[in-house]
């Protein structure tokens, strides 16, 4: 008896001085999980309107942290930390966004409405990539005017001469490519420009880590930042999404895409705007977890975080925005706690862990429903 | 007796007893050819420079690596993309097979060659085993879930391996990031694996995929791939199916893991994503599906970046370029060609006809179904108190519904009646929320209570698992936020604490059992089809990809006899049952006219043709019962007054009970002995076609209540008008409700 | 069937041209001419030049090509020029297997130079030993390389050295017994060294307060860091690369973690200072040369260095170099230049003037020297003491 007294008065005494550690691991997570909900936001939109995993959706968010790396350290690398910030978070989230929307006329349109030779126009700025990548840095290194010059005039004409040219190849081919709505297909693209964004990130920035932080930001404040700057980027979204006629359109699509084809939706423009909505916020995640909270990163950071947000969506109920937001927290959570106990060396296997649970347990998610296929 | 009835037809069995003979004369001739291939195979190894026999060992490597993840991402359409995390497994436990067997055995310096075999064998189930653990969660589902967790799987293995020695100090021999090194630290795994080996079992996994691919089992992969839901109704157990096929695939990389240890100096970091992705990349250029594809893609992407390296290096490229290159192949590739390059093909010396395609049918044949004794009538389909409630929607309510043997019953409604919902509960797509599906006197649908004994177990299983994760999430939590001092008693506590939350956990874990383990899950559409209900589908779902004739078989995989075994060593089994299946799918296209296609893709047909392979399909998985959903709709009135005859046939000549939905009235009223009338979910109205259609009730339904009730005799007439056979051609049911509304 | 034979012998056709591309013989990268003299002398270097750890493939790379094109202008080995073919390994294991084949069975090296990680290095000196060819790893630490065989040697010290240097320098320099450790569990080295330290610095007496671990992939620390912070260390030991060791030192230090972050040669790198910022001054860690050195063995390495690169050097290309010039020497000393006889030339090399110090190969063909302890003040690196022997208590 006097035994489990002690025991219960050590009890008490242990708990009386936990909570300024658990709550510190709690705020820590918190903060985590805005971030994975920021990124969970995007697949699980996509996830509603097209009903497939955007592979590459962990990678524009890598894009984001660069860009903010960029704005932090060179362009805005003498401004104002209000500067640095503002302008690196908002840089980041238009940079994604239009990434998101290239991505998405690069690969997947085609994809779902067969090859039309508007298809050319996005083919052939990233051929004007790669000749300016090659060609445009060779005559860079040798020419008398500034490299930013070669490299525009470069990829202009061959931004012009590819346009001709693959409209010209994609009308040819259009007929005989018919769109087509396998999930693998268009699983196996995703993939393809996961890897695509990856291996040119590592070849363009390097492989090795990146750290940076906006100027005057320290442990103290950085959370907090962090914390509130998601919320207000989520509360934003879910504004877009419930209170706009474009937010409604998206609804629309996600319930069913044919039906809201035949309401007059413009399903191809919304679809454009879905990815354009998810991968801006990724930017602004990508930005928030490394520029403002200083975590470093390199150009594989949107496969581990990417898989984790996805995990998260997964969690939640993919297809659900709130539902993202819901997994993305208890995600940031269990991570943070696991990492602070005795199993830190498995902190990454959590979200593995989860994913397996919740497959078996509640496919759906917290909040989801089953939804039966049409048969 | 110059064309013998093929019941009594001595041929395919003496054919089949004179191929056992050649079979077994051609396997041991093969093999003696084998066997010195290998061994001239190794003859040339130590012939060749180091480097070029170096990399055809990989090439061999690389090619069991394509080739078994094709079978999953190819054959049968899932998608993983964590095959190097498989190999890691196959690679160490391989290694530590080896390993074992030399420190157990010290007085061998090096264990003999058939040491490698083991290690091949074992590796591979470990594989195996661990494709199951990952495969069952995620191939339960329908969608992309495989991908991730195979993803997230190989990430993991590879920390796993990393990070082993502090798991458990037993594991410290897997070496840690180095790679391999034994208890010691110093032990390095022998380079065993030569040419014989590679190649032989490159070649055996090719062979054998090979046979799958072309097998009654292969086919109920590839119907999974093309479509599962059709698949299941075909009686293919779809999960079943799909962790086979990843069974045998992460098995296939466990061996080639096996051999890659003992061929190659390996470390974690050599079973990366990227070593995933390159596999994917070799299926899915190669073409999915196809052996050849894989094989040859293999032997190119190992050889290429080898081959480029000096270009690379001059002009100064990061590796990532070839990443780039083949991500930008993949997108281009999945626009203009998501087959790949091969498709589904495969070259000349990998292809086989299937057993018994060149048979010659004899015209005049009567079916095995005709043989069956006389059944007496009795029910054969019991439906009580069927209900389906979609949220607030009752989708069927209260349903009754008894087919006798050989009825033709006709099921008709409004749209919306909830008529297809009724055909998804039949079929098992559906499961009801209350109310019984009886067939033969077995429960198919309803609340089926588990037995005692399984509640126990399941009970123990729960309450275990509960406590264990109660266990661990009370350590996460207490040791993250509890302060570190080392007073004994504040340890004391934490473990108090730990074991409270392990309690806890168990204790919700059980109430969760026992509430929610009452029932048995529902049975699933396969086992509906397996006890004799076949069904076609609203929206044709034939499996596009497939020929006629393939689809036609894939409705016999139901009464198989033979299993993936046998079909991965082709034993004289197979041969014969698939001689019988083709002969038999072929007789019975014969008797539907659709012989003529039998070698087109069943996407290429006229869509009435189609319409009718849907219900051969049906007929070849010898039902009871079928269920025709719509199969007049987009059928011009003469096609459906030979549909009608086409109807009553199958019913005589097969002895089938048929339950037929249509919208077209002419056809239900033609063909029906009997109808069932449903509006809201409800039965309204059944009886012979012509009390049905005096029916005020059902006359109610289709007109609306106002009509029915004021103007009952007046309408009599325009409904006779209505299902009169001239006028009816195209009248449907929504030209019916839109004449009402003006 | 037509198409089919068609798409058969299209594919035949890239198989075959893929096998001749990689049959051929393709003349690898060169270091200083492109054409190789006839009397060329063939020796092979293998390394990182791509993938995860390119940088330390390059800086070893640049240190071997200056050493070559050193001695080439001086004349070469007896007259005779130094040709170096290198081979890509992207820092994998299989690759560097692969890569050590090909030079000694395409290129016919006769000696070879390679590798900084450990696993490479591993797979690599197994190839050499068994075609008897002489390798000499400029920068693989772990103990297990040279125990290969008797053809494999290296010119840096070995990890339980350094960690010895470590547990010497915290305990008799810092006068610091409580120690906690934190070791990137992804990395064998990292784990190494962790084991070593332990091992060495509670024989000196210390006590490791706390050990935790991260992943290599990680990118928050603050969990671990939490812990470590409650154990009060009076320093914490991180012996892992510059890159993670950056961001920890900046969350540590955000979370008011203020006692010093000790390493190993891990941390050597321009870009420890540039992440790590203000947070890693004042901390040390243990390598192998320090820039500052005023021996001018090594002032005149960092001129020529910076003259031809344009940038600082870093260790490891100061042991790419003394790698390369230990081979030389030895090739020149040797009586003739069959794979034996350059074995027996380096394994007898007694206080060769490197630029990481005085070079003893010993008789496990390891060097004896002595290792440096860097500290860190105002972004800069500067030597804080040599120690040679770890296993004598020094002077305060």
């Amino acid at each position: 008896m006097s035994h489990i007294s002690s025991v219960l008065a050590s009890l008490v005494h242990v708990l009386s001085h936990a909570p300024s550690v658990f709550w510190r691991l709690t705020l820590s997570g918190i903060e985590l999980g805005g971030v994975y909900a920021l990124i969970a936001i995007g697949y699980t939109l996509v996830y509603g309107v097209l009903q497939f995993i955007n592979f590459a959706h962990g990678d524009v968010y890598m894009v984001g942290a660069y860009i903010g790396f960029f704005s932090v350290t060179v362009w805005f690398a003498s401004s104002s930390p209000w500067i640095q910030g503002i302008c690196g978070i908002v840089l980041s989230i238009i940079g994604c966004a239009l990434l998101g929307l290239f991505i998405e006329r690069l690969a997947y349109r085609p994809l779902r409405n067969g090859l039309s030779s508007a298809d050319a126009v996005p083919w052939s700025i990233i051929s004007a990539f790669y000749v300016d990548a090659f060609l445009g840095k060779y005559l860079a290194a040798r020419s008398v005017l500034p490299a930013v010059a070669i490299y525009l005039i470069v990829f202009a004409i061959s931004f012009a001469v590819m346009l001709v040219v693959l409209k010209k190849l994609f009308r040819m081919l259009a007929p005989r490519i018919k769109p087509t709505n396998d999930r693998l297909t268009a699983l196996i693209t995703a993939i393809g420009m996961s890897l695509l964004l990856e291996n040119q990130g590592a070849a363009s920035f390097g492989v090795s880590p990146h750290i940076a932080q906006v100027k005057g930001i320290n442990q103290s404040v950085a959370p907090l930042i962090v914390l509130v700057a998601s919320v207000v980027l989520a509360a934003a979204l879910v504004f877009v999404i419930k209170a706009t006629s474009i937010g409604r359109a998206i609804r629309a699509v996600s319930q069913d895409k044919d039906a809201a084809a035949l309401m007059g939706i413009p399903t191809d423009k919304v679809v454009g705007f879905t990815f354009l909505l998810g991968a801006g916020l990724a930017g602004a995640g990508g930005f928030l977890n490394h520029m403002v909270d200083g975590v470093q990163f390199d150009t594989n950071i949107g496969i581990t975080l990417g898989l984790k947000a996805f995990i998260a969506a997964v969690l939640g109920g993919i297809g659900r925005v709130d539902g993202a937001i819901v997994g993305a927290l208890l995600m940031g959570l269990a991570e943070t706690y696991t990492g602070a106990s005795i199993f830190s060396d498995f902190k990454n296997a959590v979200a593995f862990v989860i994913l397996i649970a919740v497959l078996l347990l509640r496919p759906s998610g917290i909040l989801g429903k089953t939804a039966q296929e049409k048969v | 007796m110059a064309q013998p009835n093929i019941t009594s037809n001595p041929g395919p069995h003496a054919q089949v007893r004179e191929s056992r003979m050649m079979h077994l004369a051609r396997n041991a001739a093969f093999l003696a050819v084998f066997i010195v291939a290998l061994l001239l195979l190794n003859f040339l190894q130590h012939k060749l420079n180091g480097y070029i026999s170096d990399l055809i060992l990989q090439c061999g490597i690389a090619i069991i690596m394509a080739v078994s993840l094709n079978i999953v991402n190819g054959l049968t359409g899932q998608f993983s993309i964590g095959h190097a995390g498989f190999m890691a497994i196959g690679a160490y436990v391989g290694a530590s097979v080896t390993y074992l067997a030399e420190m157990k055995f010290s007085h061998l310096h090096t264990p003999p060659d058939w040491w490698l075999f083991i290690a091949m064998c074992v590796g591979g189930l470990s594989a195996a085993i661990c494709g199951l653990i990952v495969g069952i969660p995620s191939l339960r589902l329908r969608g992309d879930y495989l991908a991730i967790v195979t993803l997230g799987f190989g990430e993991i293995v590879r920390i796993l391996i990393t990070n082993s020695a502090s798991i458990s100090p037993k594991l410290d021999l897997l070496g840690g990031a180095t790679g391999f090194s034994g208890y010691s630290g110093y032990y390095s795994v022998p380079h065993m694996a030569n040419y014989a080996f590679v190649f032989g079992s490159a070649f055996v996994v090719i062979w054998m995929s090979r046979n799958l691919k072309f097998s009654l089992q292969g086919l109920a992969f590839m119907s999974v791939r093309e479509d599962e839901i059709a698949s299941e109704a075909m009686g293919v157990d779809t999960t079943r199916t799909k962790i086979t096929a990843f069974f045998l695939s992460s098995f296939f990389a466990g061996l080639g893991g096996a051999l890659f240890a003992h061929a190659e100096p390996f470390a974690p970091a050599t079973f990366s994503f990227v070593q995933s992705m390159n596999y994917v990349i070799m299926v899915v250029l190669g073409g999915s599906g196809s052996i050849s594809g894989a094989t040859i893609a293999a032997i190119v992407l190992t050889l290429l970046p080898e081959a480029l390296k000096p270009i690379q290096m001059k002009l100064g490229l990061a590796d990532q370029y070839r990443l780039v290159l083949y991500a930008l192949m993949l997108v281009v590739m999945m626009i203009l060609r998501p087959e790949g390059v091969f498709g589904k093909s495969e070259i000349r010396f990998l292809r086989r006809k299937l057993a018994g395609l060149d048979n010659d049918l004899s015209p005049n044949t009567s079916t095995d179904h005709s043989s069956l004794p006389y059944r007496t009538v009795q029910t054969v389909l019991d439906v009580s108190h069927l209900t389906r409630r979609f949220g607030g929607l009752l989708a069927v309510n209260d349903v009754n519904i008894k087919l006798e043997d050989g009825d033709l019953v006709g099921l008709i409604g409004p749209n919306g009646a909830g008529k297809t919902t009724l055909f998804n509960l039949l079929t098992g797509v559906y499961s009801p929320t209350s109310g019984t599906v009886h067939f033969n006197s077995t429960m198919l649908a309803g609340v089926r209570t588990a037995s005692f004994l399984r509640r126990t177990i399941l009970f123990i299983r729960d309450a275990f698992v509960g406590v264990v994760t109660g266990i661990i999430i009370g350590q996460i939590i207490v040791t993250s936020s509890i302060p570190i001092t080392s007073s004994k008693d504040q340890i004391q506590a934490v473990r108090f604490l730990v074991d409270i939350f392990g309690l806890l956990g168990g204790v919700w874990a059980a109430v969760y059992s026992i509430r929610t383990q009452k029932n048995l899950t529902p049975l699933k559409p396969h086992s509906f089809a397996s006890t004799g209900i076949a069904r076609t589908f609203q929206n044709i779902r034939l499996f596009r990809g497939l020929t006629v004739l393939e689809n036609v078989c894939i409705g016999s995989y139901l009464r198989r006899r033979t299993s993936v075994i046998d079909a991965l060593f082709r034993t004289p089994r197979v041969v014969q049952e698939e001689y019988e299946v083709v002969t038999n799918g072929r007789r019975l296209l014969d008797r539907f006219n659709l012989l003529k296609y039998e070698n087109a893709l069943a996407s290429n047909l006229p869509y009435g043709d189609q319409r009718r392979l849907e219900i051969v399909r049906a007929l070849a998985t010898s039902p009871s019962i079928l269920l025709l959903d719509e199969p007049a709709a987009g059928m011009n009135p003469q096609e459906k007054t030979e549909l009608m005859d086409l109807i009553r046939q199958i019913r005589d000549e097969f002895g089938l009970t048929v339950l037929l939905i249509e919208h077209d009235m002419k056809l239900v009223m033609g063909v029906c002995e009997r109808i069932y009338v449903l509006d809201y979910g409800k039965i309204i109205a059944e009886g012979k076609p012509d009390e049905i259609k005096s029916d005020p009730k059902v006359i109610a339904a289709y007109l609306g209540e106002e009509n029915a009730e004021n103007e009952t005799e007046s309408e009599k007439l325009d409904v006779e008008q209505l299902y009169h056979p001239d006028t009816i051609g195209a009248v449907t049911i929504d030209s019916v409700s839109s004449g009402e509304a003006e | 069937m037509k198409s089919n034979q068609f798409k058969f012998s299209v594919a035949g056709a890239i198989v075959l041209v893929t096998l001749g591309l990689a049959g051929c013989k393709s003349p690898a990268k060169t270091s200083g001419s492109s054409a190789i003299p006839s009397n060329a002398i063939l020796v092979g270097e293998y390394g990182s030049l791509t993938g995860q750890q390119a940088t330390f493939g390059t800086s070893t790379d640049n240190g071997i090509e200056l050493a070559t094109n050193q001695l080439n202008a001086a004349g070469g080995i007896n007259g005779r020029p130094v040709h170096v073919f290198v081979e890509d390994d992207q820092g994998l294991p299989t690759n560097a297997g692969t890569a050590v084949t090909k030079l000694i069975d395409e290129d016919h090296v006769i000696s070879i130079l390679g590798e900084v990680a450990s696993s490479c290095s591993l797979a690599g000196g197994k190839v050499c030993q068994q075609n008897g060819i002489p390798m000499i790893s400029p920068s693989s630490t772990n103990t297990k390389v040279t125990e290969i065989g008797n053809d494999i040697f290296r010119v840096c010290f070995i990890d339980p050295f350094q960690a010895a240097v470590d547990a010497r320098f915290i305990h008799d320099k810092l006068g610091m017994t409580r120690v906690a450790v934190f070791t990137n569990t992804d990395n064998d080295y990292s784990l190494g060294f962790t084991k070593n330290f332990i091992q060495a610095f509670t024989a000196m007496g210390g006590t490791i307060v706390i050990q935790k671990g991260y992943g290599a992939s990680d990118t928050n620390y603050q969990g671990a860091l939490t812990a470590i912070q409650q154990a009060k260390p009076q320093c914490i030991l991180i012996p892992g690369y510059y890159n993670e060791v950056a961001a920890i030192a900046k969350q540590a230090r955000g979370m008011g973690i203020t006692c010093p972050l000790v390493g190993g040669d891990g941390w050597d790198s321009p870009d420890l200072i540039k992440n790590g910022g203000s947070a890693i001054n004042g901390c040390y860690f243990s390598d192998h040369l320090a820039m500052d050195d005023p021996n001018p063995v090594v002032q005149n390495f960092v001129k020529t260095y910076k003259a031809a690169y344009n940038h600082e050097p870093d260790s490891l290309a100061a042991l790419g170099y003394d790698s390369a010039n230990l081979l030389y020497a030895a090739m020149k000393r040797a009586k003739s230049l069959s794979p034996d006889d350059i074995r027996q030339a380096i394994s007898t090399i007694k206080d060769f003037p490197g630029v990481t110090g005085n070079i003893t190969i010993n008789a496990q063909r390891n060097a004896d020297k002595p290792a440096v302890i860097i500290k860190i003040v105002n972004g800069q690196f500067k030597l804080d003491c040599k120690i040679a022997n770890p296993n004598v208590p020094l002077a305060k």
